[in-house]
């Protein structure tokens, strides 16, 4: 994903880098509760303890929970797009959007297996940098990424 | 002898882009409800007023700039959809705990153009929307009746009935902003905004304003207007509970539910004992899963619920005869004190044709929130004296 040339920023607190400049989804589980929430809280969301909660790695394979097709938007947004809700592997929810999937109700099943990609937004901040966001795409038997 | 009574409440009719500053439109609305109570600015202790997008312009100072500078203490609240209604709820309990006598309670919006709400812009720069899915307020609703579709097979059609039926209520109500008749065709092909919801199904972005004078028990019979007050059985407010999914998608459920059994404990009564409900159809899959928050049906039923017309103008329990936040319009800091003049006119017996025949007991429900913003809800339980 990394590159010599280009240089990213996560486009959500979520995102984190390893050494390797390779993207991952950051959470939270609480060993009290069981919670698994994603990105960083001072305490658990829904215990409130402070000292069980530790950072985690969130699964990059979910399932969609719900979603809607998004026809108007602000100006200058492109659409349609699917809005997507999904329910990752171990724990924790996640929004985004849904790419190479057809906005379409019928072809948008319950439970739909997705997979968790980082890809180019396109959009830079102020130094130049390429902000990275996290998508969703169907996973299909036949996709192997 | 500690209970707490409405005196006087009134709403100006809800307009698309006034011309006029936030402090007129509230102003005009506090000297309605200050004159359906037979009183003056002077008889005031304190003022407490809601208003969302202004929340730093001290907007109740201004309105009393309008009405009368007596110097009196104001608050000014802000909270989401529930912004009226917390500026209510903090009135009632500053007169229930024996602080004041007679207060104010206002809430009050200038919308200005361009309805979709939320996506607000970041420090960074970065542009969230469409790249990390929507946080316009139609997409959050709409996610949340797809919900409802995935658990109970709730359909397009199901959600479509509910502005069917709001929109006709509004041709009773001569203060809605719509008063037309919308087919169900007409509603399901409607623009698509954010699917299950068409153009027809999303509430609309006005500019108004509605108040409330809130009296002790001991002033109201000082007064001598006991015969036109309105008892306050139950005033509560949530805020969102913790919930797996609440990073991903904003929870309105849990926060309504556990405000309705609040309000119903404390009013002592229950969801069959009810006349009429005014509940936050902001957009008509809100109406549906808020059926089943509110108690008004079992879980999995809101689809025959809405089918059965159970919940329209004659039937068993009618749901927002005004013609809701689908007709009348959404200012969000004025709907949460909107919605009681609606209960209010008809436990006055005052709501013309669209009166509920002895209207004893009415629930006004209010709840919103954003993505990464958490929710709010306040629940209030209105009695005929």
């Amino acid at each position: 994903m990394a590159s010599a040339t280009i240089e990213f920023v996560a486009a959500r607190p979520l995102i984190q880098f390893d050494h390797h400049g390779n993207p991952w989804l950051q959470g939270m589980r609480c060993s009290n509760c069981g919670a698994v929430f994603p990105g960083q809280r001072l305490a658990c969301g829904s215990c409130g303890r402070r000292d069980t909660i530790a950072a985690t790695r969130l699964a990059e394979r979910g399932k969609l929970y719900t979603y809607t097709i998004v026809r108007r938007s602000f100006p200058g947004v492109a659409v349609p797009f699917v809005a997507a809700v999904v329910d990752l592997e171990g724990g924790g929810s996640i929004n985004g959007t849904l790419l190479e999937a057809e906005p379409d109700p019928a072809k948008l099943p319950v439970d739909m297996p997705v997979k968790v990609v980082f890809r180019d937004t396109g959009q830079r901040d102020k130094e130049g940098r390429h902000f990275l966001s996290h998508f969703f795409v169907p996973l299909t038997e036949q996709r192997h990424e | 002898m500690n209970d707490i009574y409405i005196i006087g409440i009134d709403m100006i009719p809800f307009r698309r882009n006034t011309d006029c500053t936030v402090a007129q439109l509230g102003g005009e609305a506090a000297l309605l409800a200050l004159a359906d109570a037979g009183l003056a600015v002077h008889d005031l202790h304190a003022l407490y007023c809601g208003n969302l997008l202004q929340a730093s312009a001290s907007v109740g100072q201004r309105v009393m700039h309008e009405i009368g500078e007596t110097g009196i203490p104001v608050v000014n609240t802000a909270n989401a959809c529930a912004t009226g209604a917390t500026a209510f709820r903090e009135a009632y309990i500053a007169v229930k705990s024996g602080l004041y006598d007679v207060v104010l309670a206002l809430g009050v919006e200038q919308m200005g153009r361009g309805g979709l709400l939320g996506g607000g812009g970041r420090r960074d720069g970065f542009v969230e929307e469409g790249v990390i899915g929507s946080g316009t307020a139609p997409a959050m609703f709409a996610q949340i009746g797809m919900e409802h579709q995935r658990k109970y097979g709730t359909t397009f059609e199901q959600f479509a009935r509910v502005a069917v039926k709001n929109h006709h209520h509004a041709t009773f109500n001569p203060k809605a902003l719509i008063q037309r008749e919308t087919p169900l065709e007409e509603v399901m092909a409607a623009e698509m905004i954010s699917y299950p919801n068409t153009k027809l199904m999303c509430s609309i972005s006005v500019d108004g304003a509605a108040a409330a004078v809130i009296a002790s028990e001991k002033t109201v019979r000082k007064l001598g207007l006991m015969s036109r007050a309105i008892r306050v059985r139950a005033s509560e407010l949530t805020s969102n509970p913790y919930t797996p999914r609440n990073d991903a998608i904003t929870d309105f459920n849990m926060v309504t539910r556990n405000c309705a059994g609040r309000a119903y404990e404390s009013a002592g009564v229950g969801p069959g004992d009810l006349d009429l409900v005014e509940l936050h159809d902001c957009f008509a899959t809100a109406e549906i899963v808020h059926y089943e928050n509110l108690g008004l049906c079992g879980d999995g039923e809101a689809g025959c619920l809405i089918d059965s017309g159970e919940t329209a103008i004659g039937g068993r329990i009618p749901v927002n005869l005004s013609g809701g936040l689908l007709s009348k319009g959404h200012p969000l800091g004025a709907t949460g004190i909107a919605n009681l003049y609606e209960l209010a006119l008809h436990l006055r017996g005052k709501a013309g044709r669209r009166q509920v025949a002895q209207a004893r007991l009415g629930l006004a429900h209010v709840c919103g929130g954003g993505p990464g913003m958490g929710s709010s809800c306040a629940i209030h339980v209105l009695e005929k004296v």
